[in-house]
């Protein structure tokens, strides 16, 4: 096993690897930006050095910092984790030309797993079910607006070099096609730096399900069963569970066969997810295979009892899987919240400030993977993502309640996020039932004030006591009184000139 | 003996407190509540048992001299006010009313402007796109909050715009 391990990221997802590193007996090293100085990550890794300034591009982003930094401080490997580098063939042939070990797929991998077009070809070649869609070499508007309509609305513009929603557009009908298209591209080419775009059938009523692989250098390939992800919002997962309250031991038995031959089509090495779309009538098609780790990976970790992380290292450092297929054997259920620095209640928006509280929640079957702290000033540079919630209990409807529970005890204050959206989740009849899609959220979810009398009553009876405690402190009237008292006549003065 | 009327959301509780200890007599919308506080951490963390049941409440007073309250996952805005206080804003009450204030559309980050989609003068319905502003890689149609006439666009295509930032102002 390797003695020591850059770790290239940040946030929560940083101080996850390092975990796992810290429990190997592997020192970690980390990196940071200007602007992440005070993060958490920095004061967990056992090393840790500076690689630029606060935009991703100029820090987390730049392979030749990372790589001078990972040979400077003698690291044997490099783990990528999400995002930023993690599925960049170029920054895995660096690592390699380096002598690094790069923890992930080969190179040439990733090349055939971020050509989306290219890896659809190859699963509809080994036999696996994909989405009709428009053929790689056209380019032309034109001609990928003809294919649309051959296809038939409504369809899925998306970016040919995308991933994580961005760059995708619906479109339903052809007079909106040119103008949709435009947006795409525009986004993809911010987003990728390539403005290729491509359209796929859109699937009715889809639900997102999407299968954990771990393969190792020595042709073992096993799958750790599925994860629901269909709690979405714009293409970005908010919510994930597994098992998939959609499936049957027969569905999910055919799924897991689907996933295992494409993994086995893409020459996969380490860990990596495929993911497909299920559509109302429980066709399955393959939707992309994901060559990293996942942010959602904590469900499956509490399911299957595998640390992904620890095997992700193995994998990498040329041990062979220490289990069978046969070994793997799910239990109960787990469900993840994402916590992001959003602001539920308008429209999502990325939200900034600082963490002036927290609390976390804990007790039975809580595991939370953050990257904050009390005092964390929330930066706007990078992924919204924050943190994770994740529980697991013996069937779903525990896991639900717990989730409630859990959420009921975490306080976090001075950032909006997303803690509120998801308390409204778990209290959803809908979602309570499992019989959603990925169109929930947009449909069901209207941001509405908290109703909870008992509470409410509580905090009346507190504030109003403080109130009176205050005036009694500082009584009006006296010169020379306390704050509150200033305020007092400041409100009044103003009010009384009618500002 | 303090007259209080203490609002949540939209609605407002009608409160008398007396005493200045631990468990002060008071009482809510008129009925007397068996009350015994707690200051855990100060001026932060409170414990109240009312009637029997247990909270802890995180508080926090907010800019505008009102509370932001944390209990059991539910994040409360509350605002209090004594009879002076109440007298004070009856007695303006009404002078305002009736007149519907411009509304300022803002910058919910720091963005870039990618598209402005009204002119002033403009008539916008509700829910209208105003303009199109990308952060985090991701585009955003900003929408008028209400119907109204365009009264000013203080925005230009390509440039960038910090968070709160008047984008666009309808009458």
């Amino acid at each position: 096993m390797f003695k020591k391990v850059l770790i290239a990221n940040r946030g929560e997802i940083a101080v996850r690897v390092m975990r796992a590193c810290r429990e190997l007996g592997i020192r970690s090293v980390g990196v940071y930006s200007d602007a992440d100085r005070p993060a958490p990550h920095v004061r967990y890794a056992n090393e840790v050095y500076n690689v630029g300034a606060a935009p991703a591009s100029e820090s987390y982003l730049r392979i030749d910092k990372i790589v001078d930094v990972a040979r400077r401080a003698g690291a044997e490997a490099v783990h990528p984790g999400y995002g930023f580098l993690a599925e960049n063939a170029d920054f895995a042939a660096a690592c390699e030309d380096a002598a690094l070990v790069f923890v992930g797929p080969a190179p040439a991998t990733l090349r055939a797993a971020g050509d989306k077009q290219g890896a659809r070809a190859t699963m509809a070649a080994a036999g696996i079910p994909v989405i009709p869609g428009s053929p790689p070499e056209l380019r032309e508007d034109d001609a990928i607006a003809r294919a649309a309509a051959e296809i038939g609305w409504p369809v899925m513009i998306k970016a040919a070099a995308g991933g994580g929603g961005k760059g995708m557009r619906v479109c339903a009908r052809a007079d909106d096609f040119a103008e949709l298209l435009k947006h795409a591209r525009s986004e993809a080419r911010s987003a990728f730096g390539d403005d290729a775009v491509y359209v796929e059938k859109c699937i009715a009523g889809p639900r997102h399900v999407e299968f954990q692989i771990l393969a190792d250098a020595h042709g073992n390939v096993v799958h750790l069963h599925e994860r629901e992800c269909s709690i979405q919002r714009r293409h970005q997962k908010l919510v994930e569970e597994s098992p998939s309250p959609a499936l049957d031991d027969e569905l999910r038995a055919r799924m897991a066969q689907a996933a295992l031959k494409a993994a086995r089509a893409a020459n996969y090495t380490n860990a990596g997810t495929i993911e497909f779309l299920l559509d109302a009538d429980r066709n399955f098609y393959f939707l992309e295979v994901n060559a990293r780790l996942q942010v959602e990976h904590p469900v499956t970790e509490l399911v299957t009892g595998v640390d992904l992380v620890k095997e992700q290292l193995r994998i990498a450092a040329g041990e062979p899987l220490a289990f069978a297929q046969d070994d793997v054997k799910p239990r109960g259920a787990a469900i993840e919240c994402r916590i992001s620095a959003e602001d539920p209640d308008n429209n999502f928006y990325p939200a900034t400030g600082t963490i002036s509280r927290l609390r976390l929640p804990s007790g039975p079957g809580v595991r939370f993977d953050g990257g904050i702290a009390q005092g964390y000033e929330v930066p706007i540079y990078y992924d919204p993502l924050i943190a994770k919630l994740v529980v697991w209990a013996e069937d779903r409807p525990l896991a639900v309640e717990r989730m409630s529970r859990a959420l009921n005890e975490f306080v976090l204050d001075g950032v909006a996020t997303t803690i509120p959206f998801h308390r409204w989740v778990m209290a959803s009849e809908v979602f309570r039932k499992g019989e959603f899609d990925t169109s929930f959220v947009e449909k069901y979810f209207r941001p509405e004030a908290s109703h909870a009398e008992r509470q409410e009553k509580a905090a009346a009876v507190l504030c109003t006591i403080l109130s009176h405690l205050r005036g009694a402190e500082a009584p009006a009237g006296t010169d020379g009184a306390g704050p509150a008292t200033d305020a007092w006549r400041l409100a009044a003065r103003r009010e009384s000139v009618g500002e | 003996m303090m007259r209080y009327w203490t609002t949540i959301g939209s609605r407002t509780y009608e409160l008398t407190v007396e005493g200045e200890g631990p468990s002060p007599a008071v009482t809510v919308d008129g009925e007397p509540c068996d009350i015994d506080y707690y200051e855990v951490a100060r001026d932060a963390i409170y414990s109240l048992i009312l009637d029997g049941n247990s909270a802890e409440l995180w508080v926090r007073r907010d800019e505008r001299g009102g509370y932001v309250v944390f209990v059991a996952g539910h994040t409360l805005a509350v605002s209090v006010e004594d009879e002076r206080r109440r007298r004070i804003r009856e007695l303006k009450g009404g002078a305002g009313e009736g007149e519907q204030a411009a509304a300022e559309v803002k910058a919910p980050m720091p963005a870039m402007v990618l598209d402005v989609l009204v002119a002033p003068g403009d008539e916008v319905a509700e829910g209208q796109g105003l303009c199109v502003v990308e952060a985090m890689k991701m585009e955003n149609l900003m929408r008028a909050p209400r119907g109204g006439v365009v009264k000013e666009v203080k925005i230009e295509k390509g440039r960038g715009v910090s968070l709160g930032d008047v984008l666009v102002v309808i009458e």
